[in-house]
């Protein structure tokens, strides 16, 4: 508890934020902010994502230039009789991990406002999770069936929290997943949507490769952004290769990143590196601190240091209110 | 944290010269196990857990008779709190029975509490 009003205290501090929670997280899930269009802007502490399981809604609050951001991952939101362990395993993931999201973010001079889209591709497991998720369908339908619900609910519930994390667990152990990912960023220099342009558009795939159950993923993006309607006068009129690699190592409460992106400006024939190292660090089953500290792409102030926290509340719906 | 309940009666027209099998598919990635038995032998549980291509008889012997089914749901899926069942007898015009409910906070239980009348 008393993490939670220090994590509180730490974001008002950060951010003013007023929103509604209704989604709870896990540490896995915390390569914050996981919306397509902070990675676009640059403001994410991470460049290189992991890929993660979408939410089917969510709000992301970080202490990211006053940003947030919404997410949607409608094929949840209907119902899917057919869907069992048999289909996780061997039906495409395109659809049902097709996340849409909005993200907005003000800078020094504008308001910006992102739509993002990602979802898996790929997603592979070896043949002894596979049997061991399908092995661990049956047997745990033979528990839950022989429970007198709801008078041995006590019971029951002891017993399927831990299959639950049984299986949590199992359907983390992929050992190759590819994600693509997509954005446009559109900026207003005085707060309007009248005025609001697009700036920049961009497409990219994630790789995560974690062959070993030692906690330690390998990471790498290959990423292509372009600008939209820029003034080719300046320059900006421009297009970026980008490809990187990270190492991920999560452990309990813990989870620590190195990356390293070259950045190839196609037009002007440059290259640009960025480097960070990010904690994310799980104070509660709510409440996640987030911190990035590096070198940005730009050739001058690129020294970055971002602090945050992300905020989960379970099931109930809570207010973050603004700092009085 | 809670267990919801539902029963529900319904009735299915078998083809009296097949035999029936059925089987139970829980829905929407969740957890969930079902218990079988007759009205008439209320003791004698058929099958219990994952129910996949179970023979209860042939179709002839069967008319008549109450199925019981007992599903229990067990809400792991964090994407979505819909749950559901589908109870295909693999005979009949209309095999596929599917019903669809759902808990009101992660990792509720809910059960299905089925008669179905054969006929």
């Amino acid at each position: 508890m008393k993490n939670n009003y220090l994590a509180l205290v730490f974001l008002c501090m950060t951010c003013k934020l007023y929103s509604q929670i209704n989604t709870s997280f896990k540490l896995s899930d915390l390569q914050t902010p996981d919306a397509p269009g902070f990675i676009l802007a640059d403001k994410a502490p991470a460049s290189v994502q992991k890929p993660t399981n979408p939410k089917t809604f969510g709000i992301d609050l970080l202490s990211l230039h006053q940003g947030g951001a919404v997410q949607a991952t409608p094929y949840w939101f209907f119902q899917h009789p057919d869907y069992d362990v048999s289909k996780y395993l061997h039906r495409s993931q395109f659809i049902e991990t097709l996340n849409l999201s909005v993200a907005t973010f003000k800078t020094d001079t504008s308001s910006v406002v992102t739509a993002g889209i990602k979802t898996l591709l790929l997603r592979l497991y070896s043949k002894q999770t596979k049997a061991g998720m399908v092995s661990q369908d049956y047997s745990v339908a033979g528990i839950i069936a022989k429970f007198n619900l709801p008078a041995e609910e006590k019971l029951a519930r002891a017993a399927m929290d831990s299959v639950a994390k049984i299986i949590d667990s199992l359907r983390k152990q992929t050992i190759f997943k590819i994600e693509f990912a997509g954005a446009y960023l559109g900026s207003s220099s005085n707060n309007s949507f009248n005025n609001l342009l697009g700036n920049k558009a961009g497409i990219w795939l994630n790789f995560d490769f974690s062959p070993f159950k030692s906690g330690f993923d390998l990471l790498f993006v290959s990423r292509y952004l372009w600008s939209v309607n820029s003034n080719a006068k300046t320059g900006k009129d421009s297009s970026f290769f980008d490809y990187g690699v990270a190492v991920s190592y999560q452990k309990s409460r813990f989870d620590g990143s190195l990356e390293c992106v070259n950045r190839r400006d196609m037009s002007l024939k440059k290259n640009y590196d960025r480097f960070a190292f990010i904690i994310n660090f799980k104070l509660s089953d709510e409440i996640t601190l987030v911190s990035s500290l590096g070198k940005d792409f730009s050739s001058v102030n690129n020294i970055f240091s971002l602090f945050g926290a992300k905020f989960g509340i379970g099931s109930s719906k809570v207010k973050v209110g603004p700092r009085p | 944290m809670a267990t919801e309940e539902r029963f529900i009666y319904d009735s299915h027209i078998l083809d009296k010269t097949k035999g029936v099998y059925l089987t139970i598919t829980i829905g929407n990635d969740q957890i969930g196990g079902s218990q079988l038995w007759f009205k008439d032998t209320p003791s004698t549980i058929i099958s219990s857990g994952k129910i996949t291509n179970l023979p209860l008889g042939n179709g002839n012997d069967l008319t008549g008779r109450t199925l019981c089914i007992k599903t229990n749901f067990y809400d792991r899926n964090p994407n979505t709190n819909n749950i559901s069942a589908t109870y295909n007898f693999n005979n009949g015009s209309i095999p596929l029975h599917v019903y669809y409910d759902h808990v009101i906070n992660d990792k509720d239980f809910f059960v299905f509490h089925l008669e179905f009348k054969l006929n």
